[in-house]
């Protein structure tokens, strides 16, 4: 590999089922870090030659270090993005990670329930925000429970009536014994970009932004 | 020692300002003022409290809904603390110095209070020292501000910082020549604000042309129209709107003096740099440094402004965030 003399750079990518599809995409650019994959502890990955680095945190975390510049771009998921409402750049779809956003419900429930006549609803959500903006939106009442993980816990324990989470297969759905009731959002992972980074190294930014376009369309 | 039984707090969005960071604060503000006024601009103070309906004349969208606010007790009136300072200065002009020969020149050293969404709505405090150029519209004076903010920026003694210019008359000449209802011209709006690509060349793949003139080439070029000047050079022989070819061909003098003054390692170019659309009606910029993630310094043409206070005169000018001078400056 030649020697480059672009500036350096930080890529925060997020942990978890993203990651691998996001480190194929960075590899057809040249960027590619040893040991991201097998090296779980470590959180910073050098390519030398390359002179980037990659940073590898919580999906909730990514816009926060890519917001304030501690990392110059990253990648996360448009669910994490609407949640969160950055201000930072978001030139890419990258078309990885998809799955979706939906309302779910009991089996049971779903037999007799009818959407179209909620007025006043308990949601448990890792979601807060993008719940209370789809239910405002349609004039419903919602009361919303915030939690962390396992959201399909809610409705079986009756904490709440429905939830808000992200499905990919609905596998997890079906076996807690839900239904979807409702899509609000597809969601796909994007490129985001720190507003100084882009201003300050714009020819490295806009070289990555412009490969990684031609890798998304040669896919 | 704290005394753990007295809850002394303050609300959230406010500090305080040790003697440490005080100092180095007068320090920035001093340097900062005493180019300012090495360049003929002369201090004006403003007041801390507005009627809102007086303040909102000359407030641009973005900030409309950033107002902290409250009703007058005694006569019933809403009361906004100032989110911004520059419609208070078109206001002080447009109201009380029109016999003042133009161009006048002022600046500010003030606090202001702005409801941030990231903090839930709460208010926050904060400090602003700004420039404005009223009553002149040329790229000259442009050039001329733009020049100021390099010199505060470089005798306060952050390194390595860019000014990035834009002209928001590229853009909204641009979008002229497309047949599109206000909904989608919106979608466009927002997807360049944010550089996003993909949703700009789904919305545009909806539009047509108004006469055929490669106008949905160049928005969906948008987003990587950023760099040195050499974007303005390639984009030129494309550009067929005039108003448009009127927001290059200011650029480019802009670019040109900045040149003369030895000025060009410190500039890049951004077409695609829409905020404060609805206010800004010329060139607009905006000030980083490296390792610094957010912007140092924000201006812009605003020929519109003074019009609202009752007095049609074109001005331009810009404003500091101090705090994150001082950070930058470290």
């Amino acid at each position: 590999m030649k020697k480059t003399t672009s500036e350096h750079i930080t890529i925060a990518l997020p942990k978890g089922r993203v990651l691998k599809e996001a480190i194929s995409l960075f590899k057809k650019i040249g960027i590619k870090p040893k040991g991201v994959l097998t090296d779980s502890r470590k959180l910073i990955f050098e390519d030398k030659d390359a002179n980037a680095q990659f940073m590898i945190i919580r999906a909730q975390d990514v816009p926060t270090y890519v917001e304030y510049g501690a990392a110059d771009m990253g990648i996360v998921g448009k669910d994490v993005l609407l949640e969160q409402q950055r201000d930072i750049y978001e030139p890419l779809d990258l078309g990885i990670g998809f799955c979706r956003m939906v309302v779910a419900e009991p089996k049971k429930l779903r037999r007799i329930d009818n959407p179209q006549h909620w007025t006043r609803i308990r949601v448990a959500t890792k979601y807060p925000n993008i719940t209370m903006k789809y239910f405002l939106s349609k004039g419903i009442q919602v009361e919303i429970i915030k939690l962390y993980g396992s959201i399909e816990l809610a409705p079986i324990l009756g904490l709440s009536e429905r939830i808000v989470d992200l499905v990919s297969t609905g596998e997890t759905l079906r076996k807690n014994g839900l239904v979807e009731v409702e899509e609000i959002m597809k969601v796909t992972s994007k490129l985001i970009v720190n507003r100084a980074a882009l201003k300050t190294k714009p020819n490295r930014i806009k070289e990555i932004i412009e490969r990684l376009q031609m890798a998304l369309t040669q896919k | 020692m704290t005394d753990k039984s007295l809850n002394i707090s303050l609300p959230q969005g406010v500090r305080d300002m040790l003697p440490e960071e005080a100092e180095k604060a007068r320090y920035v503000e001093e340097t900062i003022v005493s180019v300012l006024e090495k360049n003929g601009f002369r201090r004006v103070i403003t007041p801390l409290l507005e009627y809102i309906d007086v303040l909102s004349l000359g407030l641009g969208a973005e900030l409309q809904d950033k107002i902290f606010k409250f009703v007058d007790p005694v006569s019933g009136k809403i009361i906004a603390i100032r989110p911004d300072i520059t419609p208070q200065v078109a206001r002080m002009v447009s109201t009380r110095m029109r016999d003042y020969p133009l161009p006048i020149k002022l600046y500010y050293n003030e606090n202001i209070l702005r409801c941030e969404e990231p903090r839930g709505g709460l208010p926050s405090e904060l400090l602003q020292i700004g420039a404005e150029y009223i009553g002149e519209d040329s790229p000259d004076a442009d050039a001329e501000v733009i020049a100021t903010a390099v010199e505060a920026i470089k005798k306060v003694g952050v390194r390595d910082f860019k000014i990035d210019i834009g002209h928001i008359g590229f853009f909204k000449g641009i979008l002229e020549d497309i047949k599109a209802s206000k909904d989608i011209k919106k979608k466009i709006k927002d997807a360049v604000l944010i550089k996003d690509n993909s949703s700009l060349q789904e919305v545009l793949s909806s539009v047509r042309e108004v006469r055929g003139d490669n106008a949905i080439k160049i928005l969906s070029d948008l987003p990587s129209l950023f760099g040195d000047k050499g974007v303005i050079d390639k984009l030129k022989s494309q550009v067929k709107n005039e108003t448009a070819i009127k927001a290059l061909d200011d650029l480019a003098s802009i670019i040109n003096m900045l040149e003369k003054k030895k000025l060009k390692n410190y500039i890049t170019i951004d077409l695609g740099e829409v905020r404060g659309f609805d206010y800004y009606t010329g060139v607009i910029f905006e000030g980083f440094t490296k390792g610094f993630g957010r912007a140092i310094l924000k201006g812009g043409r605003y020929n519109n402004l003074l019009e609202k206070y009752g007095y049609p005169c074109p001005a331009t000018g810009f404003a500091f965030n101090t705090e994150n001078v001082i950070a930058a400056v470290k």
